[in-house]
């Protein structure tokens, strides 16, 4: 539980747990959620250049008002399908903390969905699965009426280490 | 009668009469007035009366709260001033007379209510307030006016910048009255905000720098070394009490440090008294001048008569008075003191500095200070503004065809934009100046301790560089501007003995040339030796021998690490650091270095930079589906070789043959793994590019256009892809990539 108290400031609301407001977002069928903080906007799809030598799922880097930002696949970023970009495809532009101080990066998802207001009692563990799924990133699962949401460590999924960690596998 | 109250006596009567002629919003007024009260105060403490000194503390708080308007009758309030200024007056009688005045004082305190009658009343009762106590509350001050002591630091250390150029300047030239005036004054700013702001020390050594110069000012003071040494070390005092300061801001406690400053205000004050008799018999055999002038100038101040001076100038042919100046003859005869024929020649002096000089004090342009973060902000945006611009220029080419009035606005538009981005560019841009000035005091100080003497000229100070690229010019021209003086120019016997004037020079020009700020550095030393370059080499197994080198390839070969051909290591310079860094340095701005050198001439540096850091001019490049930018300096050309000029090394290693030359093909493709349109040499394009003297050819399919562009970083999680500089922002909005070339050719 220690370990999640850093992660409250991801969601807005003054519950001291995982409660808050959350953007949630389509991702193969799967409902995701992002804590409303850490989103600083949503834009369509637009042209992304390439980079060479990075891992797959880094997509390249789009001009966002005259910064260059890099741009994750999420979907490749979880190892799923790819898939064919539609009209409502979105790019999330998120914060996340960086060696110096926070950085914007792009994350490509299926479709946005809605802001949800998501009370902490709602909002359980996750599961552990073993070795074949590494849950690290994930905050906890939310329970709604009729499905249940991933809340993603947004800081941890887009991490560095993450990132150089997987860059070496290949 | 005590000496204090002397003193004292003196200021009250001189601050009645200010405080007479005081009138509401009158700001330089209450200035003197404040100033004219610290010396009050101080005299008082000094003496360690605290009763006095807390009165001028009351009547200075009034005197503040009139300057901040935070009186409701600004009227009243000098009415109160007044009455406190001739209740000092009485009071000081009283003492004179042997009577106690604390009583008067204390009522005066509660009439006129200042709010810390309190405070200064249990002062003036307990006169053994400690300094442990005083500094407490200079630190509460400190905390308190966070703000306007952080902008006293700023600036304060921006007038100390100015004030050491004024005194080079008036080492020059000692009796320009203007140049003094310009030191003066900012010592004088810094008095009156640290007085204000309870910075003590800083005051007082202000204070007395300013009395010194006062004389001077007054002429009862000639300007020589040792005054403009002292003002130099007041100055580097002052900075550092100003670092401590800072410090203790930042970090919020309380230290106490010892500047030395009694010391050195000792010095200042033997400086000041002992000089007034040795302006007497020093001036006598002040500079050669034309006699007529001087002569003509005595007559006019009804000194001598003109018959005096045709006998001088008589005696002056005569075999006797040979070689002796028109003044010594006077004085020898009698006809004029010394002082008279000093001031004489002081003003002859001034009539001829006149005219120059004046431009040269008033030199004021208004500058507001923007954070560089807005700035760099604003220039993005504007870049966007430009593209957006061009895109709708494009969606709206068909009905631009039939509407005149879209066609007029949208062109107007362009205009605007345009003018908006060039202005948006140049506010990036500065004056070289403040970097050249800096230097000033270097070669001073580096000629004094090598015993040489050195005069630094300076031409296109005027010139603009861009802002980030000022602190990145800085060491390196330190170590050539050092290195001109310590290793360059030779010592005085040396120079008179080889026909040279005594003075070296060393010249700093700043121009623009062909998109390009070129700095040179020259000087008239003994220039580089060919042959102790080259033994020097050879010993270091750099090269193998001289022969068949170019000068040109020979010099250069001091910018390698660890070579220096001074024979002796000095504190300055010699230790074999210092070109390499320079080298290295000047590469990271995309510079280039030249070096040229005639023995027994002189050498001359020339540092080649980009106009800006921020924008590079680039080639676009197609190759497979990806734009890609080669930054133009490192293209040497581009062309589409013949299919007989391709061969292969192994069947692996290509090589393209232009001109008789082999050079090595790089296939951007297999470096960044995409699928290019052509395979083959022959049926593409090769631009040939050069980094760090290597040579090699890049395959890319199409060569799209040239443009200015602004480098942006891809970001902390993308900084280290290798063969990539950054991204740049493309006419279309895209990002386009910058090719780092070196990382590409090794």
């Amino acid at each position: 539980m220690t370990e999640l108290q850093g992660n409250v400031d991801q969601a807005s609301g003054m519950d001291s747990g995982r409660g808050g407001k959350y953007l949630t977002f389509m991702l193969a069928e799967e409902e995701y959620g992002v804590g409303i903080r850490k989103i600083k906007e949503i834009i369509g799809m637009m042209p992304v250049t390439p980079v060479p030598q990075t891992p797959d799922y880094v997509k390249g880097v789009i001009n966002l008002r005259g910064k260059v930002i890099p741009v994750v696949d999420l979907r490749l970023r979880f190892g799923m399908e790819e898939i064919e970009y539609t009209e409502r495809t979105c790019i999330i532009v998120v914060e996340i903390g960086g060696k110096a101080g926070t950085i914007q990066i792009g994350i490509v998802v299926d479709a946005v969905s809605e802001v949800l207001n998501i009370r902490g009692e709602d909002i359980e563990d996750t599961p552990t699965f073993g070795a074949k799924l590494n849950i690290d990133y994930i905050l906890g699962m939310a329970k709604m009426e009729g499905c249940v949401k991933i809340l993603l460590d947004i800081d941890r999924a887009l991490s560095a280490e993450e990132i150089t960690a997987l860059d070496m596998e290949k | 009668m005590t000496d204090h109250l002397t003193t004292a006596k003196e200021l009250l009567d001189k601050l009645a009469l200010e405080v007479v002629m005081l009138e509401p919003g009158d700001v330089q007024g209450f200035g003197v007035v404040l100033n004219r009260l610290d010396e009050v105060i101080g005299v008082f403490t000094e003496a360690g009366e605290e009763n006095f000194a807390g009165l001028g503390k009351a009547i200075k708080s009034i005197v503040e709260k009139l300057l901040l308007d935070e009186l409701p009758s600004p009227e009243e309030g000098i009415k109160q001033i007044e009455n406190g200024v001739s209740l000092f007056q009485e009071a000081l009688k009283d003492v004179e007379d042997g009577r106690d005045a604390s009583k008067k004082i204390a009522r005066f305190l509660v009439e006129c209510g200042v709010s810390d009658t309190d405070e200064i009343k249990g002062k003036a009762g307990d006169a053994k307030s400690g300094d442990v106590e005083e500094a407490g509350a200079a630190m509460a001050d400190i905390a308190q006016d966070r703000e306007l002591v952080e902008n006293f630091i700023m600036e304060a250390m921006e007038h100390l910048g100015t004030i050491e150029v004024n005194i080079l300047n008036l080492e020059q030239d000692p009796e320009n009255f203007e140049v003094i005036d310009a030191i003066f004054r900012p010592f004088h700013t810094i008095k009156g905000v640290s007085g204000f702001l309870n910075l003590s020390d800083i005051n007082r050594l202000a204070h007395e720098v300013e009395a010194l110069l006062d004389d001077a000012r007054n002429q009862e003071l000639t300007v020589d070394e040792a005054i403009t040494d002292l003002v130099l070390d007041a100055v580097d005092l002052m900075k550092e009490m100003i670092n401590h300061l800072s410090q203790q801001l930042e970090t919020g406690t309380v230290r106490p440090a010892d500047f030395g400053l009694d010391a050195f205000l000792d010095r200042l004050r033997r400086l000041q008294s002992g000089e007034a008799e040795r302006v007497q018999t020093e001036t006598v055999d002040v500079p050669a001048e034309d006699g007529t002038d001087v002569g003509a100038l005595l007559i006019e101040k009804g000194v001598v008569e003109e018959s005096d001076i045709a006998g001088a100038l008589e005696k002056q042919k005569e075999p006797i008075g040979k070689g002796k100046k028109l003044g010594e003859i006077l004085i020898a005869d009698k006809k004029a003191t010394a002082r008279e024929v000093a001031g004489a020649l002081r003003d002859q002096k001034r009539r001829r500095a006149a005219p120059g000089v004046s431009e040269k004090a008033a030199e004021s342009i208004r500058f507001i200070k923007v954070d560089t973060q807005k700035l760099d902000n604003m220039v993005d945006m504007v870049g966007e503004l430009v593209i957006t611009q061009a895109m709708l220029g494009q969606d709206m080419s068909d009905l631009v065809s039939q509407d005149k009035k879209l066609y007029t606005s949208l062109g107007q538009l362009r205009r605007i934009t345009s003018e908006i981005q060039r202005i948006s560019m140049s506010m990036r841009m500065i004056p070289i100046k403040q970097t050249f000035q800096k230097m000033i005091r270097l070669v001073r100080d580096v000629s004094r301790k090598s015993g040489k003497q050195v005069s630094l000229k300076m031409i296109g100070e005027e010139t603009e560089i861009d802002r980030n690229m000022v602190d990145e010019i800085y060491d390196p021209l330190v170590h050539m501007v050092r290195n001109s003086v310590d290793h360059g120019i030779e010592k005085p016997e040396v120079r008179k003995a080889t026909g040279k004037p005594e003075t070296g020079t060393v010249i700093l020009r700043a121009y623009h040339k062909g998109g390009n700020t070129v700095i040179e550095i020259s000087d008239d030393g003994m220039g580089l030796d060919r042959d102790k370059i080259i033994n020097l080499a050879i010993e270091r197994n750099l090269i193998q021998s001289g022969e068949n080198m170019s000068d040109q390839e020979i010099y250069s070969l001091i910018f390698q690490p660890g070579f220096s051909t001074a024979d002796e290591v000095t504190d300055v310079s010699g230790r074999g650091v210092g070109m390499d860094v320079v080298k290295q340095a000047i590469g990271k701005m995309r510079g280039k270095l030249d070096i040229d050198s005639i023995k027994d001439q002189g050498t001359t540096i020339l540092m080649k930079l980009p106009l800006t850091l921020a924008i590079i001019d680039g080639i676009t490049i197609r190759a497979g589906n990806n734009n890609y930018i080669i930054p133009t300096a490192s293209v040497v050309e581009s062309l589409k070789p013949d299919r007989a000029d391709c061969s292969t090394v192994v069947n692996r290693g290509e090589m393209i043959k232009i001109r008789d030359n082999l050079y090595p093909l790089v296939r951007l493709h297999e470096l960044f793994d995409f699928e290019p349109v052509h395979y083959n040499p022959w049926e593409a394009i090769i631009v040939v590019a050069e980094s760090d003297g290597w040579r090699k050819c890049i395959l890319v399919d199409e060569l799209v256009g040239k443009q200015e562009i602004v480098i942006k970083s891809l970001g902390e999680r993308l900084k280290s892809v290798k063969g990539m500089a950054g991204g740049a922002i493309l006419a279309d909005g895209r990002v386009g990539l910058i090719l780092d070339v070196p990382g590409c050719l090794h």
